[in-house]
């Protein structure tokens, strides 16, 4: 169980106050917020970037506040995807196993494997930059899974796609929750976007989170009480 | 406004080629200029490796503090860029000369950086490093820390998210300034001149050349290397243009 605890933490003049969210072992939890709201503040402090002014914020029992980023265990996929250009689709994917322990032949055959899981084998040698946006998210994707993360946060991962990639990225996001089962929280603006993922959904208003809600409440939910929400 | 601005630079540097394009290849036989050619290449190098090694580092350092400190240390690192090269020499020849710090030095490690090729490069580092330490900050400005918290998340340390991260994406800037640093310290002459002197053949280096000479009228010489300057600052300036790319690096298709 993931839970965050009263957390408050400040990145230059954004500051986030009072912050609390529960969340269950594979929970899918969506936060919609409008742009400038804070979002990926809050993901990046769960992740370690900014350190907190209060609160706590723990992972089943332990607590991942003081810890730093790389032992923090949290997958972030960034909106720009944040890809390294000098290293190759199969090294990006690949670099985080270089800090683990298991051997070479483990390293490769688990590259491999998640070249294949996201259709990537096929510009495995390609850079970055020759890539198309959906190419690069789901590289970015790769690059987070491949380590195991115990939660994975995706920020605003289909806003910089077209129709066609979007479909095609949503539908294998929503493939590797099901099958992996990892805790996600995944932030954006798109109210069909959050009703397609979301097992439960927070509102990120005033820079705090709003009571979550389930999963009948978010059927009941209406574009009216959506716009009322996020009206800054 | 621009062919005039063309015209006041390009004249005299063209006119100093013209002139001088006869004296390079008398100036090329001789051995003094030899001399000053091979000290002024490998007190440069030399001066450019420590500076280098000094600028990636601190550069770094200044670029992980918060503000205002990193804007304060960062105006301090800057004073000796903004000092004229004499002064930067007086104060060089002050601190390291007999009556100051040069002496115990000298006497506990046998080193002396007055009137040696040693002090050459103490004032070759001394004027460089502030202007390598300044690229290098504002390279990882520009570069911002997204990509090395990135890594920091996919399990890198610190360290290990700046040696496979951060500075392999500061190549350009690293070679840039590489290649700046080396080219300002090959050209250097006020600093220089305060504490290493002139002595011919023995701390001469290729603008104390051009001096020496132009002061005996001896003006073939003086000329010929003045050309040598010049075309070295252009293979320069043309090897800094081919790392600039002209579109931004991760071009999408």
């Amino acid at each position: 169980m993931l839970r965050i605890h009263d957390v408050s933490s400040a990145a230059g003049s954004c500051i986030l106050e009072n912050v609390n969210l529960t969340l269950a072992d594979g929970a899918y939890c969506v936060i919609l917020g409008s742009s400038g709201a804070g979002k990926t503040v809050f993901l990046e402090t769960l992740a370690g970037r900014y350190p907190l002014i209060h609160g706590t914020i723990e992972w089943n029992g332990i607590e991942l506040s003081h810890l730093p980023p790389e032992k923090r265990h949290i997958g972030l996929v960034y909106q720009d995807y944040a890809l390294f250009p000098h290293l190759s689709v199969a090294k990006n994917i690949a670099f985080p196993l270089r800090f683990s322990h298991c051997s070479q032949k483990a390293k490769e055959e688990r590259t491999a494997s998640m070249l294949d899981l996201l259709s990537l084998s096929s510009v495995a040698d390609a850079r970055p930059g020759t890539l198309s946006g959906g190419e690069k998210q789901r590289v970015a994707l790769g690059r987070a899974l491949v380590m195991d993360p115990k939660i994975l946060l995706l920020d605003e991962p289909l806003s910089a796609l077209d129709w066609a990639t979007r479909q095609q990225v949503r539908s294998m996001i929503k493939t590797i929750h099901q099958d992996l089962g990892k805790t996600i929280i995944h932030v954006t603006h798109d109210f069909a976007e959050a009703k397609y993922f979301a097992d439960c959904m927070t509102f990120m208003q005033h820079r705090t989170l709003s009571a979550v809600l389930d999963q009948k409440s978010i059927q009941a939910i209406t574009e009216e009480d959506i716009y009322e929400r996020l009206r800054p | 406004m621009l062919c005039f601005a063309l015209m006041f630079l390009l004249t005299p540097l063209v006119l100093l080629l013209f002139e001088g394009w006869k004296g390079m290849s008398y100036a090329l036989l001789e051995k003094e200029v030899h001399c000053a050619l091979f000290l002024s290449l490998w007190t440069a190098t030399v001066a450019t490796i420590l500076s280098m090694g000094i600028a990636i580092l601190v550069g770094y350092a200044l670029h992980q503090l918060v503000l205002p400190l990193r804007r304060v240390l960062s105006v301090i690192l800057s004073l000796p860029m903004s000092l004229p090269h004499l002064v930067s020499g007086v104060a060089l020849l002050l601190l390291y000369g007999r009556k100051g710090l040069g002496d115990w030095l000298y006497t506990q490690f046998r080193i002396d950086f007055v009137f040696t090729q040693a002090g050459i490069v103490l004032a070759l580092v001394f004027v460089n490093l502030s202007y390598a330490i300044v690229m290098m900050y504002s390279g990882y400005e520009e570069q911002g820390s997204h990509m090395e918290f990135t890594a920091r998340t996919l399990g890198c340390s610190r360290l290990q998210a700046f040696c496979f991260v951060t500075f392999p994406l500061s190549r350009r800037t690293v070679a840039s300034t590489t290649i700046m640093t080396w080219s300002r310290a090959l050209g250097e002459f006020g600093a220089v001149i305060m504490i290493a002197g002139t002595t011919r053949m023995r701390t001469e280096i290729l603008p104390t050349t051009i001096f020496l000479n132009m002061a005996t009228g001896d003006l073939d010489i003086a000329l010929g290397v003045s050309v040598i300057l010049i075309l070295v600052s252009v293979v320069c300036i043309s090897l800094l243009e081919l790392l600039m790319p002209s579109t931004k690096e991760g071009e999408r298709c």
